[in-house]
């Protein structure tokens, strides 16, 4: 083997032997357990248990168990990544105590921000593969696709400020 | 004494090991679950919002930990040198007392104007707020990609050339053009 440090090793070695579709269980299970919980539905335990075990047997067994953990792993750390950097961002506006009326702007416009994360989140979405996961191709973010989506965004800003002037009442 | 050779050693001995695997694993856990438990998702199951964190931990380990810890080291010492640079300005606007003085008619206690003028002074940063929020965005996202944080969400080759100044620009003109365009409609957002 190459040479490489204790735990890199150990981590070499666990990503050969497929541990990842070992998480996408442990995952599985969890989530729809904690669901199923959350719910209350059913209210036996055991019943919970074997709904969350036959469904985590079935998406490990299902096709698309090898790209799923590729999708949450690329979802992951693309989410890692973006909520670091607005925890640095979030530091640097509390550093320099940037308030508006004693606000954060974060908490002045949630609903534009709210929006942003939107936006990042369905771009990391698309970027990670998710659309090849749920059966719907690939769409290519190519210089005309990109253009299509700038004049598109124009025309709806154009269209929200016509609407917004429309119905404001006269003087 | 505080033998600094030992601290050193200790060090040197946890990279051999790739402490930092697991500190990317921890890093990873806290942030998936922190943000459960504020979103206050699966409330009722804490057991399963640690088991997703641990998983998630698990999952950025095996995926592409050597980048990712590069990346989040250069975004953490990047942070700390802009953190640092920041308290100098402030130091600096403070000792030449660089302040917003805003200029009011007093009043008496029944509102009327007495005649002479009263000054507020406030901190240069709390005042300019719109202005040193975008600053410190664009700070930040120069810190990300400069990191290297775009290439791991995928944005490879992404050059800055003469066009895609052009472009942004162009559209950075048409952003401002527009706004100012809603502020004069407004004449409301004028006076305040």
């Amino acid at each position: 083997m190459a040479s490489c440090t204790g735990i890199e090793c150990f981590i070499i070695a666990l990503r050969e032997a497929g541990f990842t579709l070992v998480l996408l269980w442990l995952l599985t299970l969890a989530i729809v357990y904690g669901m199923l919980s959350h719910a209350k539905l059913p209210k036996s335990d055991t019943m919970k248990g074997l709904i969350s075990i036959s469904s985590a047997f079935l998406v490990l067994l299902a096709a698309a168990a090898s790209p799923a953990v590729a999708f949450l792993q690329n979802l992951i750390v693309s989410s890692i990544m973006i909520a670091f950097g607005l925890m640095v961002l979030m530091i640097f506006l509390e550093i320099t105590g940037t308030k508006h009326e004693g606000a954060h702007i974060f908490a002045k416009y949630p609903k534009w921000f709210g929006a942003g994360i939107v936006v990042i989140m369905i771009l990391i979405f698309i970027g990670a593969g998710g659309l090849g996961i749920i059966n719907i191709p690939n769409i290519g973010f190519d210089e005309s696709m990109t253009a299509v989506l700038l004049f598109v965004g124009v025309m709806l800003v154009s269209v929200w400020v016509i609407i917004k002037e429309g119905s404001k009442p006269k003087k | 004494m505080v033998n600094l050779m030992a601290i050193t050693d200790t060090l040197a001995t946890l990279t051999d090991l790739g402490f930092e695997h697991v500190l990317l694993w921890l890093f990873t856990f806290a942030i998936i679950n922190g943000l459960l438990a504020q979103g206050k998702i699966l409330d009722n199951a804490r057991e399963t919002r640690a088991i997703i964190g641990i998983v998630a931990g698990l999952f950025v380990v095996l995926s592409t930990p050597v980048e990712m810890i590069a990346v989040i080291s250069n975004m953490s010492a990047g942070m700390i040198l802009v953190i640092m640079a920041f308290l100098a300005i402030m130091v600096f606007f403070e000792a030449a007392q660089v302040k917003h003085v805003q200029h009011y008619p007093e009043t008496d206690a029944s509102g009327r104007q007495t005649g002479k003028i009263k000054s507020v002074e406030s901190p240069f940063f709390t005042h300019h707020t719109y202005i040193m929020a975008a600053v410190i965005i664009i700070i930040a996202v120069l810190l990300f990609f400069g990191s290297g944080g775009g290439t791991l969400l995928g944005f490879e080759g992404t050059e800055i050339t003469n066009d895609n100044i052009s472009s942004v620009g162009l559209i950075i003109v048409v952003i401002v053009a527009v706004i100012w365009l809603i502020k004069e409609e407004n004449p409301n957002a004028k006076k305040q």
